[in-house]
C-alpha cells in the first residue's frame, strides 16, 4: 500500500498541474507546424493568461464537483458529466437562447448564462436521483444509467433547441455546446466559475471528515453523528452551482470531473480533507493540458474542439474505471 | 449511564407494523434480539438507533425521543453496527475504524485498542474491500468500539453473521465486556449457539410484537424456543451454562407446514 504522506502527493498533483500551465503558457505550434517555446508580447500573451484562467477555474470547479459526488454517492463512476448535470445545464441555456430568440430579445450572454445554466443543472441531477432511488437507497447501477440517458436527451434537447434557433443566431451556440475554452472570456463568468471552484473546494475541504463518514451505509453515516440530509443537499447544490458556472463559461466538458478525483485519489488518497482539493487541482491541470495539447495538435483548417479532446481521452479512460470498478471500489 | 426504552412505538413498515410495546433493554446487560426473519429485529434495532419516526409512541434515549436528537448528541451515546458494511470509498481497515470517531473529540488510541481487541492489528493498513465479508463485519464493529464511550449504548444488528467461530468467540467476549462495563447492549442474531454465548437477556419479536422477553437462561432453552421460533432445539453445557442448539434433523409434530 502507499506509505507517501499524503501532503507529499498533494505538492506532487500541484506540480504537475504547474507544469501544465507552464506548457500552455509557453509552448505553441508555429505556423510551419513546428513547436516553439516561449512568451509572445503582451497582447498575444494576454490570451494565454486568459486560456488559463478559465481551464483552471473551470478544471477545479469539475474536479471538485467530481470528488465530492463520488463519496457522496458511494460510487467511483460518478461525475458531473456522467450524471447527466454538464448536459442539464448546456440544455438550460440552449433552450434560454432559443426562448429568447422566440421572444425577440437578446440571448443571454456571459455570467447571466449561468442562471439558465443551473437551472437544467439541478434539474437534470434531480432527475437521475430520483430515478435511481429502490427502496429508500440510491442503486449504483441505474445512477450512472440514470445519468447517461438523462445526458443523452438533455444533450438531444440541446441540439433540437439549436437547430430551431434562426441561422444568424445558431453560431455561438455551435462552438459553445461542444465545450470550448472562449478566446475573450467574459469577465463575469469568469469570475463566478473562479469563485464556485474556489467555495465548492473550500467547503468540500472544510466537510471533508463529514464526507469521508458519507462513504458508510446511510443508517451507519447517521449513527457516527453526520447529519446525512443536510449535508447531502448542501453538497448536491453546491456541486450544481460549480458545474453550472463551468457551462456557462466553457459550455459542457466532458469526462474531466470524472478523472480528476481517479488522479487525485491515486496521489493524495481517498480522505476527502486532501481528495477535494487534489481533485479541483488535478482538474484544473488536466483541463489546462487539454487546452495546450488542442494547440499543438495540426489538424489543418484550426485547432480541435476541446470538448472533443476530452471527450475522446476521458471515454477511454471512463471504460477502464467501468471494467476496474465492476467489482465494488478498486484498489 | 444510558438509558434506552421502547415506550410502545407503532412503527408502519409495508409487511408488518412494529408494535413491540413496552420494553427496555437494561444498561450493563446484553440483551440478545431473536425472532423469524423478516420479524422485526432490525426494523427495532433501526428504531433504537432513531432511523425511523415512529407514528405513535417513542424510543426514548436518556428520555428524550431518539429520532428527534441531533446526530452529533445522539452519535456520543449511541453506535450502531448495521446488517450489512458498506464502504463507499477506498478506506484502509484503519481508515474506517478511525470514521467512528471522525466527529468525536479524536482518540488515536481508541482507534488501535478497537483494532487490537478485534483482531484486526495485523490487517490494518490493508484495503477495506481486499477483506472478506466476515472480516469487513469486525472491521464494523471495531469502529463502533472505537465510537462508543463507556455506558453508552451499542446496536448490532448481525454483526457476526459472516464471522469465524474463533473471531465470533473473541467478539462476544469483547461484547461482553463492554456491557460489564456498564454498556446496554442490544445484538440481533439468528445464530442460537452466539445468542447463547452472548445473551444475559433475551428479546423475541414475531410479526412485529414482542412475543417474550426474559432471562436468557429461561428463553435460550428446548422448552421455549420451538414455540418460539418454530424449531427444535438441544442443548449442551458451555462456560456460561446451557447452550441451545438449533437441531435441524428433529421434526417439530405440530410444525405448521
Amino acid at each position: 500500500m502507499m506509505q507517501r504522506r499524503p501532503i507529499v502527493g498533494l505538492a506532487l498533483v500541484a506540480a504537475a498541474t504547474g507544469m501544465a500551465v507552464a506548457a500552455r503558457l509557453l509552448v505553441v505550434r508555429t505556423l510551419d507546424g513546428s513547436l516553439l517555446m516561449g512568451w509572445p508580447g503582451p497582447t498575444l500573451g494576454q490570451f494565454r493568461v486568459d486560456a488559463v484562467l478559465v481551464a483552471c477555474s473551470a478544471g477545479a470547479a469539475l474536479g471538485a464537483s467530481g470528488a465530492i459526488l463520488q463519496t457522496l454517492l458511494r460510487n467511483p463512476l460518478a461525475s458531473p458529466f456522467v450524471l447527466g448535470v454538464t448536459s442539464g445545464a448546456g440544455a438550460g441555456v440552449a433552450f434560454a437562447s432559443l426562448a429568447a430568440a422566440m421572444a425577440g430579445i437578446a440571448a443571454p450572454t456571459g455570467a447571466a448564462l449561468g442562471v439558465p445554466a443551473l437551472a437544467g443543472a439541478l434539474a437534470a441531477l434531480g432527475c437521475v436521483l430520483l430515478l435511481s432511488r429502490r427502496h429508500g437507497a440510491l442503486d449504483p447501477v441505474t445512477l450512472i444509467l440514470g445519468g447517461v440517458i438523462v445526458g443523452a436527451i438533455a444533450s438531444a434537447g440541446s441540439t433540437v433547441a439549436e437547430s430551431l434557433l434562426p441561422p444568424e443566431r445558431r453560431g455561438l451556440l455551435t462552438g459553445w455546446l461542444f465545450g470550448r475554452i472562449p478566446d475573450v472570456p467574459d469577465a463575469g463568468a469568469l469570475a463566478a466559475c473562479a469563485a464556485a471552484a474556489l467555495a465548492l473546494t473550500g467547503l468540500g475541504t472544510a466537510w471533508g471528515n463529514r464526507l469521508d463518514g458519507a462513504a458508510l451505509s446511510d443508517d451507519e453515516a447517521r449513527s457516527i453523528g453526520i447529519a446525512l440530509g443536510p449535508m447531502r443537499t448542501a453538497m448536491f447544490i453546491g456541486c450544481g452551482v460549480a458545474t453550472a458556472a463551468t457551462v456557462a463559461l466553457c459550455g459542457p466538458i466532458a469526462f474531466v470531473g470524472l478523472l480528476a478525483p481517479h488522479c487525485a485519489r491515486a496521489l493524495v488518497g481517498a480522505r476527502n480533507r486532501l481528495l477535494v482539493p487534489g481533485a479541483a487541482l488535478a482538474g484544473a491541470g488536466l483541463l489546462t493540458a487539454a487546452d495546450a495539447l488542442r494547440q499543438w495538435i495540426d489538424v489543418g483548417g484550426g485547432r480541435l474542439p476541446l470538448g472533443a479532446v476530452t471527450a475522446v481521452f476521458g471515454g477511454v479512460a471512463f471504460l477502464v474505471l467501468l471494467r476496474r470498478t465492476a467489482a465494488g471500489w478498486m484498489s | 449511564m444510558t438509558t434506552l426504552r421502547f415506550r410502545s412505538p407503532v412503527i408502519p413498515r409495508g409487511a408488518f407494523t412494529l408494535t413491540p410495546g413496552e420494553v427496555a433493554p437494561a444498561a450493563g446487560r446484553v440483551t440478545v434480539l431473536i425472532g423469524p426473519n423478516g420479524g422485526g429485529k432490525t426494523t427495532a434495532l433501526r428504531a433504537a438507533a432513531g432511523m425511523l419516526v415512529p407514528e405513535q409512541g417513542a424510543i426514548l434515549l436518556d428520555g428524550a425521543p431518539v429520532h428527534s436528537m441531533p446526530a452529533a448528541e445522539r452519535a456520543a451515546r449511541m453506535a450502531l453496527v448495521a446488517q450489512r458494511p458498506e464502504v463507499g470509498a477506498p478506506f484502509s481497515v484503519r481508515q474506517v475504524v478511525a470514521l467512528g470517531r471522525v466527529l468525536r473529540p479524536s482518540a488515536p488510541d481508541r482507534i488501535e485498542h478497537a483494532l487490537v481487541r478485534t483482531g484486526l492489528a495485523a490487517l490494518a493498513d490493508r484495503p477495506f474491500h481486499a477483506l472478506s465479508g466476515g472480516q469487513q463485519q469486525r472491521v464494523a464493529v471495531a469502529r463502533a468500539l472505537a465510537q462508543h464511550e463507556p455506558g453508552g449504548v451499542l446496536l448490532l444488528d448481525e454483526a457476526f453473521a459472516a464471522v469465524d467461530p474463533p473471531e465470533a468467540a473473541a467478539l462476544v467476549r469483547e461484547i461482553r465486556a463492554e456491557a460489564a462495563a456498564g454498556a446496554t447492549v442490544l445484538a440481533a442474531t439468528h445464530d442460537l449457539s452466539v445468542a447463547s454465548a452472548l445473551a444475559d437477556d433475551v428479546w423475541c419479536i414475531a410479526g412485529g410484537r414482542t412475543t417474550a422477553f426474559g432471562l436468557s437462561r429461561e428463553l435460550l432453552t428446548r422448552q421455549s424456543l420451538p414455540s418460539l421460533l418454530g424449531i427444535a432445539v438441544a442443548e449442551a453445557h458451555g462456560a456460561r451454562g446451557t447452550i441451545a442448539v438449533a437441531d435441524y434433523g428433529a421434526i417439530l409434530p405440530d410444525t405448521p407446514r
